[in-house]
């Protein structure tokens, strides 16, 4: 069954997309697949900011006893709460992997997240989530947007030469090696 | 001297090789005993940083680019030799065929853990290439569109080897000829002896 | 104000410490290169900076727009590559020429200021990837509270970036950070040349001067410190970051070192 897979950057804009799996979106599903991805980007939000449970009394730090509730994380941004983290997750380096986010008419909606605030997702026709191979192929992506970060004339914003508010996050991909390298990965572990 | 006329220097060399197993020994054990180190990946993130950012700078004005990372080579250069010269006490080559090892065995070994092949010595003796299998500083960077063909991406060697062949009384003309970023089977830096700098070299050395 | 210790790794039960062996043993097998080239060509930012700066000023200058004022290159011969490719500037030169600007042209002072920090906040927007990536047990953002993330600056960006962890972290609790650095380490070696200088200065000024030639050097942490900030969700625009002197310790000032070390007022604000 055909995925659709698509990168989202902070701000929900779109950094990369393209179809993969085997088989082909009929022609209005493919209009609509952006608007379902875009639809579970709220879900993601909320599933992003859940505090987990062991993480609530374990805050590290010696010295000022004072730290890590409130104040901090009134500070952080997003406001009050934890940093995502899906109860998939087995450890703590495992955690960017949300699993089925959401469905849509016989469609599932898969999700990763990193640190710096880049969304992964799939919408998959099969409607079926399969977690390992799902896992595999969002990590090994992952691995090659830090490649690809690599690559000095990719900017992954934050380059304030006078123009520009320097506020943008990362610029859309349009690198052919990555779109190339995405759809070989996919072959790899989706079906 | 460096103008290598000598007899026992045929193209296969063989009369050197004890003396190329001990430059690259001396390399390896420089390296590892020796230097503090980095990842190389921070590196190449830093210097492409410095790359891209001068590529917009000059709005595209590749041969200013180049000429820029040059200039920041050539500062490097200046300055490195002296910590070369320091850490390997190595007397001064008597041949330019010499002076070509300790650059590819010793000196590239030591600062950035390579060791690029000597080739393509010209009939005269004075000309070499260094070649790189991928160009060494470059890994995952793809060049935008304007740019291949004008840009040499690590220009910054040919400054540091001429800054530092310079501060040694050989002058030479150090230039890319080939890059695998542009498609090139391989990365190639040409080495040009013009002169050596006898009067330069102060009173009370040598 | 209280103090946050910037722990090393934590060895809370064996499986921690294996986990992080196992990264350790992935970092030592990656590829290396020699420290003293990567920090000579971080200080060269500062001087490559500084030619752009002239470099854009003669070019407008050739179409009769401004003066050449007081940037200069020594005897440059702008326009033929080859010329300008060859030209014997050093980059001391232009550190030196670079602080005389700072009291002649505030606004290109600025403007090169603000291309070393941009050159760091593209590279310290980059690095957080990077380092996360690497999976090392030892970073946990946890809550992803700032505390964890200027923790994860101290430790991890400055220990791979310049070699050794920031010194000491300081917080109010609400948005305002100091790291303190005492041996930054790219200016460790730096010291006035007394023979460039055109008039002879006392001890003193002779400190003041080296103090504000050092200035454009602490500009490009700063632009990494906010890189990180601004891949880890805290926008350039939310983010204040200042690089000032702070005075040594008498027992930690070294022999030969840079006489002060660095205290970078990081500010955070909500909305």
């Amino acid at each position: 069954m055909p995925e659709y897979f698509a990168i989202v950057g902070p701000g929900d804009r779109p950094l990369y997309e393209s179809e993969l799996g085997r088989g082909a979106w009929t022609p209005e599903q493919r209009e609509l697949n952006p608007f379902v991805l875009h639809s579970s980007l709220d879900v993601i939000e909320d599933l992003q900011w859940q505090l987990l449970p062991e993480n609530s009394d374990t805050v590290s730090n010696t010295g000022g006893g004072e730290f890590g509730g409130a104040a901090q994380s009134g500070a952080a941004q997003g406001g009050g709460g934890g940093f995502l983290r899906s109860h998939r997750a087995k450890t703590e380096t495992d955690n960017c992997y949300l699993g089925r986010v959401d469905h849509f008419y016989g469609l599932a909606v898969s999700a990763y997240t990193t640190y710096s605030g880049l969304k992964l997702l799939m919408v998959h026709g099969s409607g079926i989530v399969d977690d390992a191979n799902c896992r595999s192929f969002y990590q090994e992506v992952h691995e090659l947007y830090v490649k690809t970060l690599m690559n000095p004339f990719y900017s992954a914003g934050g380059s304030a030469n006078g123009s520009g508010s320097g506020t943008i996050g990362p610029a859309p991909i349009t690198s052919r090696a990555f779109d190339s390298r995405v759809k070989a990965i996919a072959r790899r572990h989706l079906r | 001297m460096p103008q290598s006329r000598s007899s026992s220097l045929s193209s296969s060399n063989p009369a050197n090789a004890p003396q190329v197993r001990h430059l690259k020994a001396l390399g390896d054990d420089t390296w590892k005993n020796k230097v503090e180190k980095v990842n190389a990946e921070f590196f190449h993130l830093t210097y492409g940083t410095i790359v891209a950012q001068l590529c917009e700078e000059y709005a595209g004005d590749y041969a200013r680019v180049n000429g820029e990372l040059f200039q920041i080579g050539y500062n490097l250069g200046v300055r490195l030799i002296e910590d070369f010269l320091a850490r390997t006490a190595l007397p001064r080559c008597d041949t330019f065929l010499k002076t070509s090892e300790v650059v590819s065995k010793c000196a590239f070994k030591i600062f950035l853990n390579l060791t690029p092949e000597v080739a393509h010595w010209n009939a005269a003796r004075d000309s070499f290439d260094l070649v790189f299998g991928e160009n060494p500083l470059a890994e995952h960077v793809e060049l935008p569109p304007g740019a291949s063909g004008q840009l040499w991406f690590s220009n910054v060697l040919c400054g540091v080897l001429r800054g530092a062949l310079e501060m040694v009384q050989l002058d030479c003309d150090v230039e890319f000829v080939s890059d695998t970023l542009r498609g090139d089977m391989s990365t190639d830096i040409r080495v040009k002896l013009n002169k050596v700098l006898r009067d330069e070299i102060p009173a009370g050395e040598d | 104000m209280s103090q946050a210790s910037v722990p090393g790794v934590a060895n809370d039960g064996t499986g921690a410490v294996s986990q992080q062996r196992q990264y350790e043993l992935e970092q030592e097998a990656m590829p290396k290169l020699n420290r003293t080239v990567f920090q000579m060509v971080l200080n060269e930012i500062i001087p490559m900076a500084y030619a752009v700066e002239v470099s854009k000023t003669v070019q407008k200058d050739e179409t009769g727009e401004v003066a050449m004022g007081s940037l200069s290159l020594e005897s440059t011969v702008p326009g033929d590559d080859n010329t300008a490719a060859r030209r014997m500037r050093s980059s001391v030169m232009a550190v030196y020429n670079l602080a005389k600007l700072a009291e002649e042209d505030e606004d290109k002072y600025n403007s090169v200021l603000k291309r070393i920090e941009s050159l760091g906040t593209s590279i310290g927007s980059k690095i957080s990837d990077m380092l996360i990536f690497a999976k090392n047990p030892s970073i946990s953002f946890k809550n992803m509270d700032l505390l964890s993330v200027m923790k994860f600056i101290c430790r991890d960006v400055w220990k791979h970036v310049f070699g050794k962890q920031i010194d000491n972290l300081k917080t109010n609790h609400r948005g305002t950070f100091y790291l303190i650095d005492l041996d930054y380490a790219p200016i460790q070696d730096f010291t006035v040349e007394p023979s460039v200088l055109e008039e002879q200065l006392s001890e003193e000024d002779l400190q003041i001067y080296e103090l504000k030639l050092v200035e454009p050097f602490l500009q490009f942490p700063v632009g990494i410190i906010k890189g990180v900030l601004h891949s880890l969700g805290h926008p350039l625009d939310k983010v204040v970051c200042l690089a000032t002197y702070a005075d040594k310790p008498k027992e930690k000032s070294k022999v030969g070192g840079f006489p002060k070390g660095i205290n970078f007022h990081v500010q955070i604000t909500n909305n």
